[in-house]
């Protein structure tokens, strides 16, 4: 009787004791930690700034995560003036560790940086470079050989974003010309001449 | 001369018992395998058919389809009278083996036609039917084979390898369930996501399958423990270790063994009242058990976030104050229900 007495004792005290843990002690430590602040950066490098018709210039960017982990990060490299990618841009070099994703004119894209949340639809072709997850110092390339089939100034609006976005430090660039998309881009161009 | 193998029919009933025990690790290493899957899907989302967790979970299906072609022939060698003691369980595994097996394919084909597909799809249901027919089988093959060993009175082997049978049909069962609440089925093609009100049968099911495991081993004290630790232990490096974010949730996580031990002693201490009623122990706690993959679950009707993989504990500790509430006194029921449940199923497999 008394061996019963103590083992009910034991599990009611066992119960609160976890049930106190669980609902009321631990759930704190975890509620009240500070947000991740992810912070992208981005390295472009043209090797080119002037070409003649039917040659080709490339483009090299390095995407580096400063701030803390985070879950993915894209780099969005538009092109303003194509009306579809084609063979004008082919991709040379690629590490980041998921597959790129051609943007199509007309196809949904998210905007603001919200992940999807707010739909618009895309006004010009682009290329997206994915990694998943991103830690602190990742780094990741990607690079492009483009060659313009029109003579003038070809433009390029590179871009990135690390999610999930809680900060303004968590897209790259952080001020400058905002896209059709409302969020904002650095842009690059190389002169187009006759030959 | 020709050489040929001859076994005794004692050697038979040990292959048979032992190819039993392998089909049920077979359909664990396949849950694994798919819970691994699961997390590989959230973090990294695989592009292709050939990832590590698919590779896993085909090994395991390997082990279980040889271990069946085992378990058949050694069945074939009994005597009439403990032949047809077996029939149903060797029928039955044999046709979640085949079940199992033509999941592969099929879920190939799906990915070839659909690309990735959800969660809840034809393939994966096929894929789990199999699984949870195989382990159900293998499992009620085990228990009739070592009866009288577990209910001895001391500790033999057969009381921790009964725990592999039923690890293998909770996590498949968990499987099922899972694909019932998670809303991971909206793809390209087809949106099966489901109601995530189905959450609330875990824990008939844990509750369930602790008291059969106890029940099974006579009220002993140790295996239903055994088998809730090995479960937290699978969940946790499936899926809380595989995400750096979630790690420092592991010691939250791992106190769930107390609950676990707690009903265990009451299975093992009290009279059959009052083990129903600590039914309700285990079933108020699967909101802890399920952690982290029934944070999707609750979010599609109490957070509405996007549960990203470093947001997870974040999300899930702030909805536990709605969560808790709520399903405490369902779940509660559930649980109370689950061992009644498996009172029966107990008293059936004994008989027969």
């Amino acid at each position: 009787m008394m061996k019963k007495l103590f083992l009910y004792c034991a599990i009611a005290v066992s119960l609160i004791a976890y049930f106190s843990l669980t609902l009321f002690v631990m759930p704190p430590n975890f509620l009240e930690k500070p947000k991740l602040v992810p912070q992208p950066t981005l390295d472009v490098a043209l090797d080119k700034s002037k070409i003649t018709l039917g040659q080709s210039f490339e483009i090299k960017i390095t995407s580096n995560n400063i701030g803390d982990p985070a879950d993915i990060q894209i780099v969005s490299i538009q092109f303003p003036n194509l009306a579809e990618i084609g063979n004008t841009v082919k991709i040379i070099e690629y590490d980041f560790t998921q597959s790129p994703h051609y943007v199509l004119v007309g196809d949904e894209v998210g905007a603001e940086y919200t992940a999807g949340q707010k739909i618009v639809t895309a006004k010009h072709p682009s290329i997206e470079a994915f990694s998943r997850p991103i830690n602190t110092g990742d780094q990741y390339h990607i690079g492009l050989q483009v060659t313009p089939e029109s003579v003038g100034e070809f433009v390029i609006h590179v871009k990135s974003v690390i999610l999930p976005h809680y900060t303004d430090l968590a897209h790259y660039p952080q001020s400058g010309t905002l896209d059709y998309q409302g969020e904002y881009i650095e842009a690059y161009s190389v002169e187009v001449s006759n030959p | 001369m020709e050489k040929t193998i001859s076994f005794t029919s004692k050697q038979h009933s040990c292959l048979f018992f032992t190819s039993s025990i392998l089909v049920s690790f077979g359909v664990l290493i396949v849950t694994i395998g798919g819970s691994w899957d699961i997390t590989n899907h959230l973090l990294n989302r695989p592009e292709t058919f050939f990832s590590p967790p698919h590779a896993i979970l085909y090994i395991g299906v390997a082990i279980a389809l040889a271990s069946t072609v085992i378990k058949f022939f050694s069945w074939k060698n009994f005597q009439n009278d403990t032949k047809s003691q077996h029939a149903k369980q060797v029928k039955l595994t044999i046709l979640g083996i085949a079940i199992l097996v033509g999941a592969g394919p099929f879920d190939f084909f799906w990915h070839s036609n659909f690309g990735l597909d959800g969660l809840l799809s034809p393939p994966h249901l096929f894929l789990i039917s199999g699984m949870i027919l195989c382990s159900t089988a293998s499992m009620t093959s085990i228990v009739r084979y070592s009866n009288k060993k577990l209910i001895s009175s001391s500790y033999t082997p057969f009381h921790f390898l009964i725990t592999i049978g039923l690890l293998a049909v909770l996590l498949s069962t968990s499987g099922l369930f899972y694909t019932f609440s998670l809303p991971f089925s909206d793809t390209k093609h087809f949106n099966f996501n489901p109601d995530p009100m189905f959450a609330i049968a875990f824990p008939f099911l844990f509750s369930s399958i602790l008291y059969l495991s106890s029940s099974f081993v006579n009220g002993k004290f140790g295996v239903a423990s055994l088998v809730g630790i090995l479960f937290l232990s699978i969940n946790a490096s499936t899926s809380i270790a595989q995400n750096s974010f979630l790690i420092p949730t592991l010691g939250f996580y791992f106190l769930g063994v107390i609950p676990i031990i707690i009903f265990d002693a009451m299975l093992s201490n009290s009279k059959r009242k009052l083990q129903y009623i600590s039914g309700a122990i285990p079933g108020i706690c699967f909101y802890f058990f399920y952690f982290p993959l029934i944070t999707h679950t609750y979010n599609e009707v109490f957070s509405h976030q996007i549960v990203w993989p470093s947001m997870t504990a974040l999300i899930y500790f702030e909805m536990l104050e709605s969560v808790f509430p709520l399903v405490v006194v369902p779940a509660a029921l559930a649980g109370i229900l689950g061992t009644i449940f498996a009172s029966k199923i107990s008293q059936k497999l004994r008989l027969i």
